[in-house]
């Protein structure tokens, strides 16, 4: 309990120091959600273009192709929305440029601090309503009646697709512990081919490939995986991979994450880093 | 990690070495005749930063790179197979398409440090140098490449060969009896496509010193444009109403889609060439003329 | 060698350490502050630490991807230290000596090769979070103030993460604005702050949960004469009037020498001094420097006794030379600088006590004006850097 009261207190201060921000300057605050409309809508655009033109790819039709792109993009709003700051969800970046004396120094247990340090509520959400805006539109197009049970089934399989892509995020960004250099920057390429790959309904690819992408490299449960689950709750054919695949990689890719990232964090209190530079800490 | 495995990635490292000695010592003999050995040591260190992890940690952002790669091909493979019509292009050219992108994906979306200093305060070294600003950036991305064309793009192309997608052959298929022709033609639009990527990433970080603390926020934008834009990750000829007539006209289209379909043989080389030059005597005006303005700026607030 | 004055600055101070009570019943344990006892315990400690080497050529660079040439380093070698409560330590010692890796052994960020450490009674490496609600770290070369925001948004993020009551908070807040003169700077930007600001920022930032130690590394690096002034005099007011136990690293002995009563100097990695700063003048011997102004012509150094002497003054600064080459001090006094009728002398008052040698200046004649002070810390530790470099 005392737990939950200091994660809604720390969300509380960084929601705050977010929205100060929001209001101090309005111009700034303009570009970034125009910003993140721009970039939101173009990760879509392309794939919704491609089902535009061909009607039907990877088994999916476009206003189902739509309603994928919808999901792909509220689980990159929510990453945007609770993992920007301070670069909590690009974890190899502050952990290759030196930054975790910051985190050592604050008397909060370091994944309290990771849960709630990132948290951009203001300046953060145009991903999220935009996603929720395309999901909305294809679930009309799609004649979809969401149930409580529906709903709710949304709600964990976006928690399962945003822990699968911040896991996967934090098993190669702890390499960053071991070469803060080389490695400064591989949590952005991982969330890159995230971001890129799972725009794409994968249901034409061959059954091994399609097994492969949902758990050797996991970028069809980002989106491709669980829409097309909804989507067969309102009578879309599911996919030939049993639902729980994703309850299951969920578990593995966090436990491989807290177990890799432990293990780098035992590394850093050994060695530390020879490395500092205060880019996104704090700004 | 097996003993085999470092004896296999040494030989490697060996051959490597040979290679890049060799080549070290032809750039050293070019750079002697045109005086050119400042920027080629500003090359190497570039170059070398990227070294100074360990192989597993370097590789790891390649393997990446070829895992989004070849679900990209695949893809286009499952496309190709429920019968789409590809706009023009055969699924070979399609597949080669997009594996020239990735290997050439650093040369045909261009970033120079200058944004990246521009945060870090660390433009101001640049000016202190006996070297113009300009080219030492220009040195810097072409070396800070050397490692992907190493270590990601040789490898791809040879293990895309042995999997039966090899671009040369494609290309001397597509090429037919003008392949000296067309080989130059794609190597002039490449290197325009490159100068061209140059003189945008400048003109970026001028303007972004106006923007100062919303720099990542005009990244993204620039970031999304250049995704959607340039050709680069979906080709010009699967886009729907005609759109990628109008997108092969836009600069960014000059960036990527115009070596790309020269290389593989459906775009009209002349014309894409002549556009490649006008946006490139367009935006290097542009980009000299903002940088300058720029410049008193960039220097105190960089400083 | 151990300092033995130490003791005498620890002043109780029943509010303040009310205040401290209060803080750390905040988080999840009350404990209570006692003024006497070991603030700082290092038994034995060693830190080693591999560093990668690079020759820099390019036919080295794809050897060194598949197996990377290191060097182990010992960044710390056996060190134990004690510091008590209420001490203000100086931990000083040349470039790589171990230094900061000491401080972030102390604050748990780095655990130690081998050996044990106990901060405040604690592990900093099993007790982090509690650790961290009682003591106070500013590393001179980072900021933990929020850059986009003004310091006062940064003090507030500092009340919630630290949970700090608001008792506590409201005072630590008006006593570090008004030591710290922050009053006009509360509502600027962390970004637009000058180096000195920011640093006086981030040392009252620090202090806003009361911390009962702190640690602080490099906290004048960089700072102008007056930035410097403001930072030492708080923090020897802080020690003083609320018995805070600092521990500070810096380069700059004359600051570390004001600051502090006892210096620990490290060399290598090992504690190669450990004492007062009256101590540690001993080990080069007790030197003192001394000024003589003279009437008339004056002379170029090194120039010896018999350079042309014309006058009372000039005959007066040939005796002087006479001194250091073999007269009563034999040659212990040394002729540092001379600049027209200025001469500056170095002696060591074990060899030539100071009033046998205002006897011999008492002899001389056209002595205008006379200055006596001790030799600079600076020049006594750079002489025991070089003899410990060997």
């Amino acid at each position: 309990m005392d737990n939950i009261r200091r994660l809604i207190q720390l969300w509380g201060i960084s929601a705050k120091l977010d929205l100060l921000w929001f209001l101090r300057d309005t111009k700034y605050c303009i570009l970034t959600i125009l910003a993140d409309i721009a970039a939101s809508l173009s990760s879509v655009t392309g794939v919704f273009l491609l089902a535009e033109r061909f009607g039907n790819i990877g088994g999916m039709s476009k206003d189902q192709v739509l309603f994928m792109l919808g999901y792909a993009s509220i689980v990159n709003g929510i990453i945007a929305l609770f993992f920007s700051m301070n670069n909590t969800g690009w974890i190899s970046r502050p952990v290759g440029r030196g930054q975790m004396d910051h985190k050592l120094i604050q008397p909060v247990p370091l994944w309290m601090q990771l849960l709630t340090e990132g948290f951009i509520p203001v300046s953060g959400n145009s991903l999220l309503v935009c996603g929720m805006a395309i999901t909305g539109y294809a679930a009309g197009q799609l004649g979809l009646a969401p149930g409580l049970l529906w709903i709710l089934l949304f709600v964990m399989l976006t928690i399962c697709s945003v822990a699968i892509i911040l896991g996967c995020s934090y098993i190669a960004g702890s390499l960053a512990f071991y070469a803060p250099v080389a490695a400064e920057e591989i949590s952005t390429t991982v969330i890159s081919l995230f971001n890129d790959l799972m725009i794409f309904p994968i249901g034409g690819l061959s059954a091994v490939l399609r097994m492969a992408l949902c758990t050797v490299v996991p970028v069809g449960l980002a989106a491709w995986f669980p829409a097309s689950l909804l989507l067969g709750q309102n009578g879309v054919p599911k996919p030939d991979i049993p639902g729980v695949i994703i309850l299951i990689m969920t578990i593995t890719v966090a436990m491989l994450a807290v177990t890799s990232f432990r293990k780098g964090m035992k590394y850093y209190a050994k060695r530390g880093s020879t490395r500092y530079h205060n880019r996104g800490h704090r700004s | 990690m097996p003993a085999a495995f470092f004896d296999v990635m040494s030989a490697a490292a060996s051959l490597g070495c040979v290679a890049a000695a060799a080549k070290i010592r032809i750039l050293y003999f070019v750079s002697e005749v045109f005086k050119m050995r400042k920027y080629l040591i500003t090359m190497r260190l570039s170059a070398s930063r990227a070294f100074d992890g360990g192989l597993l940690y370097i590789l790891s952002g390649y393997l990446l790179k070829s895992a989004c790669l070849f679900i990209l091909l695949m893809l286009w493979r499952a496309l190709a197979q429920q019968g789409a019509d590809l706009g023009g292009l055969s699924l070979d050219q399609l597949l080669t398409y997009t594996l020239l992108a990735a290997i050439f994906g650093e040369q045909l979306n261009v970033l120079t440090p200058a944004t990246t200093a521009f945060w870090e305060g660390a433009i101001i070294s640049r000016y202190m140098r006996p070297l113009p600003v300009l080219a030492q950036l220009m040195a810097e991305t072409v070396g800070s490449w050397l490692p992907g064309l190493l270590l990601y793009s040789v490898p791809t192309l040879i293990i895309a060969a042995s999997a039966g997608l090899n671009p040369g052959i494609a290309f001397l298929a597509n090429a037919g009896t003008g392949f000296p022709a067309r080989g130059l033609l794609f190597l002039i639009s490449l290197l325009l496509a490159m100068a061209l990527g140059f003189a945008m990433d400048f003109i970026f970080a001028s303007l972004v010193i106006y923007v100062k603390n919303a720099s990542y926020q005009a990244y993204q934008i620039r970031r999304a444009i250049v995704s959607l834009f340039s050709g680069a990750l979906i080709p010009f000829t699967l886009l729907p109403w005609g759109m990628g007539r109008v997108f092969e006209l836009l600069p960014f289209g000059s960036t990527a889609s115009a070596p790309l379909l020269i290389f593989v043989g459906t775009g009209n080389p002349a014309r894409l060439i002549c556009l490649q030059i006008i946006w490139n005597l367009i935006f290097w005006a542009a980009a000299l003329i903002l940088f300058r303005r720029s410049e008193e700026r960039l220097v105190s607030y960089g400083g | 060698m151990l300092n033995v004055v130490r003791q005498d600055i620890i002043t109780a101070g029943t509010a303040v350490n009310a205040a401290r009570t209060a803080v750390t019943s905040a988080g999840t344990a009350v404990v209570p502050v006692a003024n006497a006892g070991t603030a700082v315990n290092l038994e034995d400690v060693s830190k080693v630490f591999t560093q990668w080497q690079r020759s820099g050529k390019f036919k080295d660079l794809l050897r060194n991807l598949v197996k990377p040439e290191k060097k182990v380093v010992a960044a710390l070698d056996h060190v134990s230290l004690k510091v008590n409560n209420g001490e203000f330590v100086a931990y000083a010692g040349a470039n790589g000596a171990g230094k900061s890796t000491t401080i972030k052994i102390l604050s748990g960020i780095l655990q130690p090769t081998s050996g044990a450490v106990t901060v405040l009674g604690m592990s900093p490496e099993k007790s982090r979070v509690e650790l961290m609600r009682r003591i106070g770290v500013v590393f001179g070369q980072r900021t933990e103030l929020w850059w986009d925001h003004p310091i006062s948004v940064s003090f507030e993020w500092k009340k919630t993460v630290w949970n700090i009551p608001a008792e506590v908070y409201r005072h630590q807040l008006e006593m570090v604005t008004e030591l710290l003169d922050l009053g006009d700077l509360l509502n600027t930007f962390a970004r637009e702050l000058s180096l000195g600001q920011r640093m006086r920022a981030d040392l009252a930032m620090m202090l806003l949960h009361n911390p009962e130690l702190i640690f602080l590394d490099e906290p004048t690096l960089g700072l102008d004469v007056l930035a410097k002034r403001q930072m030492i005099n708080f923090l020897k007011r802080i020690n003083r009037e609320q018995g805070t136990t600092i521990i500070v690293t810096s380069h700059d002995m004359d600051d570390l020498e004001e600051m502090a009563q006892r210096i620990v100097l490290l060399s290598r990695g090992q504690i190669a001094f450990d004492g007062s700063f009256d101590e540690l003048r001993q080990l080069t011997g007790n030197l003192c420097r001394i000024r003589l102004v003279f009437q008339g012509a004056g002379m170029e150094a090194g120039t010896g006794a018999g350079a042309g002497l014309q006058t009372g003054a000039a005959q007066s600064q040939g005796r002087m030379a006479d001194l250091m080459n073999g007269g009563d001090g034999g040659r212990s006094v040394r002729l540092l600088a001379a600049n027209g009728n200025s001469c500056e002398y170095e002696f060591d008052t074990a060899e030539v006590p100071v009033n046998v040698m205002l006897r011999q200046i008492a002899l001389l004649d056209g002595i205008v004006d006379i200055e006596i002070r001790k030799a600079p810390i600076e020049q006594i530790v750079a002489e025991l850097y070089t003899k410990w470099r060997g």
